[in-house]
């Protein structure tokens, strides 16, 4: 057996490697390590994009969709990110914003801002003793999330990461290239402003 | 500290300075906030994602690997109609580039000639029949046409 024919020996150690060391690993050619960071981060991603999405089956093939694209970016993205990081590979940042993207253009292309999306379908039985409480939830849940999706752009990114991604704000700073503060502030103004607007919602439908 | 400053401090949860806590909780105001602000999340929040979802993730990584081999070739099948493409475009250009001098010579040539053509006054030449063995009943005026076998005697 020549060298060129050996199979490529990946050393195993006891821990999991690194995002960095795996992008790294696929910055030398192996395509398989960026088969493993679509394993660690792949729920994530889908918990993200499932906001923008209005079934199970159109939120995996968002997620799928967002993969492909990063894939495809990481050759010319990745070095540029790692020289302008010292060396680091902030990946997960990197992907997460990529996911958002990828969620926010497929909603505008199929023009779905208004659609209420995934969690919309509220499901409640009409036979339960509660069934008025129960609907009348739904329909602040329904109002709450539209408010959401009418969010301005940044207050909208940094909204889902926190609550969908359960990301910390020192996480999605560094996924949106704003600081903590302004992470914070943001997030801030989009929960009065999604109070206020549910507000507004719900008295139009009353009347 | 301000309201403003100890919510939005405070929405940081576990993150949250000690001092922006201790405010929330000794203001009625912002205690307000932070009730409205909990029915928001919950209210915001999508259902957790269930098993069958989670399952259904499983084969993602292979599916992405998979697609993306697919658009590489794709990628690359354009690549190669498209040098193609190029190389002829090039080719043809580099025929006309040579060919281009040549007729403008031929052309140059021409050009007298046709001009000479043009303006020349064609004069029709004067034959004259000194053939004595026809008489003056032959026939000289008759049309000319392709032979045929029509009318041969088998």
């Amino acid at each position: 057996m020549t060298a060129s024919q050996q199979p490529a020996l990946r050393l195993v150690t006891s821990s999991a490697p690194s995002d960095e060391s795996l992008c790294h690993e696929f910055l030398r050619g192996d395509v398989g390590a960026f088969g493993e960071l679509v394993k660690r981060h792949q729920e994530l991603v889908y918990r993200l994009v499932r906001r923008y999405a209005r079934s199970n089956d159109e939120a995996r093939e968002l997620t799928q969709m967002a993969f492909l694209r990063a894939l495809e970016a990481a050759r010319r993205s990745l070095p540029t990110l790692s020289s302008r990081h010292e060396g680091d590979v902030p990946f997960r940042a990197w992907l997460l914003r990529v996911a958002i993207n990828v969620g926010k253009n497929y909603a505008r292309d199929h023009r779905r801002w208004g659609f209420l999306g995934l969690e919309s379908v509220a499901t409640f039985a009409s036979n339960e003793p509660s069934a008025s409480a129960s609907f009348e939830e739904a329909e602040a849940r329904a109002l709450t999330r539209r408010a959401v999706l009418a969010l301005p752009k940044r207050q909208r990114e940094v909204f889902t990461l926190r609550i969908d991604g359960g990301l910390k704000f020192s996480e999605i700073a560094q996924a949106l290239g704003i600081n903590e503060n302004n992470a914070k502030s943001h997030f801030h103004h989009a929960v009065q402003r999604v109070r206020d607007e549910v507000e507004k919602l719900s008295k139009r439908e009353d009347r | 500290m301000r309201c403003e400053d100890a919510q939005r401090e405070w929405l940081a949860g576990d993150e949250a300075d000690a001092a922006a806590k201790a405010h929330v909780e000794g203001c009625a105001a912002c205690q307000a906030f932070g009730e409205s602000a909990q029915l928001v999340f919950n209210r915001a929040a999508l259902p957790a994602v269930t098993a069958t979802e989670k399952a259904s993730l499983q084969p993602l990584a292979g599916d992405v690997m998979r697609a993306y081999e697919r658009s590489q070739r794709r990628k690359s099948r354009f690549g190669r109609a498209a040098g193609l493409a190029i190389a002829a475009s090039i080719g043809a250009a580099v025929a006309s580039a040579a060919l281009l001098p040549s007729v403008q010579r031929g052309a140059a040539h021409s050009a007298p000639l046709a001009e000479q053509q043009s303006t020349a006054e064609w004069v029709m030449p004067e034959v004259a029949f000194t053939d004595s063995s026809l008489g003056p009943d032959d026939e000289l005026d008759f049309e000319v046409s392709w032979p045929t076998t029509e009318g041969d005697v088998p």
